[in-house]
């Protein structure tokens, strides 16, 4: 009984700094993104030649900012089922785009992702992040207990 | 919900929206046209077009080769500034600049700028083009000795590294980035339509007329 307890509870941590991670990536992800012209991530998404022009314009004002509000939430433990959906959709959309432009060849070799002065990851390596950022928030978002935060303090 | 819930949901949102914008201030530097540098065309133009470039970047090609035709339709209506962005990802990046600076410090740089873009498919694949840089050189008009003497000065590449700076500071990260009249550009995709856009009614109106 004793060892379930302990197991469950260290579970509980593990998925606490998985959910911090994937918080704390797709926050920074958002602040470089916002920080920048917004210029520049239009052209990395012009880049994928997916999209029409008024789509990328509307996606490069709108994505860093659920990015952002998604990951500190996340991070932070506040609304975590919602931030967590949130991050998951964002990590589903950029798996299923950067899956596309590996199959088509098409976008740049560096995705743009961090911003284009942020941390500068291949297009394979953000694809993999991102794969695993999806399975997380998933499993997030099926969670109940959500140790260390804000959600806990608010409800208690 | 509780009240206490959703004032922290409110601080929470408004501590982010203000941290942008204060970093985004923070970083933001004005570009402004000077008149220095690598420049042609009217110095009184209506449009001014700043473009940081690389000279191994196909789309930097493609964007200096809509600023030419611009420039040959409007001569009088448009300057031009063009700035070193050699990019880290392009083998033969660092060499072509230092060969740009050399061409502007010799005093022909716009011919040397044409030869180069005009050609960079050849020279691009090659495995040294020095000696290809040496050659366009010549056909501009530039002293074969003193270009030579000058690419193996390091005046020239930390010219071009402090241009490259300069173009950091200013958040340019991806080339072709232009800025036509101060309007940022990146990519170069609207750059023909913006340029049309900012012709006055007069000249609008002549591009109209069929030819001949």
């Amino acid at each position: 009984m004793v060892e379930q307890k302990t197991s469950s509870s260290r579970s509980d941590y593990v998925w606490l700094i998985l959910r911090i991670a994937i918080g704390f990536i797709f926050a920074y992800a958002g602040f470089m993104k916002l920080i920048e012209p917004v210029e520049n991530f239009e052209a990395a998404i012009t880049d994928f030649n997916l999209f029409s022009p008024t789509l990328v314009h509307w996606i490069a004002r709108i994505v860093p900012w659920i990015e952002l509000m998604g990951g500190t939430f996340l991070l932070l433990g506040y609304l975590p089922r919602i931030s967590s959906a949130a991050v998951g959709a964002l990590a589903f959309g950029f798996v299923v785009l950067l899956g596309m432009s590996v199959l088509t060849g098409k976008g740049s070799e560096s995705c743009g992702c961090f911003g284009e002065s942020g941390i500068k990851l291949s297009r394979n390596q953000m694809f993999i992040l991102d794969l695993g950022a999806f399975f997380i928030a998933f499993k997030l978002f099926r969670k109940n207990k959500f140790p260390c935060s804000l959600h806990n303090a608010l409800t208690r | 919900m509780n009240k206490k819930y959703a004032l922290t949901g409110f601080l929470l949102v408004a501590v982010l929206v203000t941290s942008v914008f204060a970093a985004k201030k923070a970083f933001h530097k004005e570009a402004t046209f000077s008149s220095e540098g690598k420049v042609k065309g009217n110095p009184s133009a209506l449009i001014k077009v700043s473009t940081w470039s690389d000279f191994q970047c196909p789309s930097c090609a493609m964007a200096a080769k809509t600023i030419h035709q611009f420039m040959e339709a409007h001569p009088d209506t448009v300057q031009v500034k063009f700035n070193h962005f050699p990019l880290q990802g392009h083998q033969h990046s660092r060499i072509s600049h230092i060969a740009g600076e050399c061409a502007h410090r010799l005093g022909n740089f716009w011919a040397f700028h044409d030869k180069v873009y005009d050609n960079q498919s050849i020279w691009s694949v090659m495995q040294d083009p020095t000696e290809t840089f040496i050659r366009y050189a010549e056909e501009a008009g530039i002293p074969k000795s003193d270009f030579v003497a000058c690419l193996s000065d390091t005046e020239a590449e930390k010219a071009v590294l402090l241009e490259k700076i300069e173009g950091t500071k200013l958040q340019i990260e991806r080339t072709p980035t232009i800025f036509v009249n101060a309007e940022r550009l990146v990519g170069g995709l609207e750059l023909e339509a913006k340029l049309n856009s900012l012709l006055p009614k007069e000249e609008k109106k002549e591009g109209e007329k069929p030819v001949g």
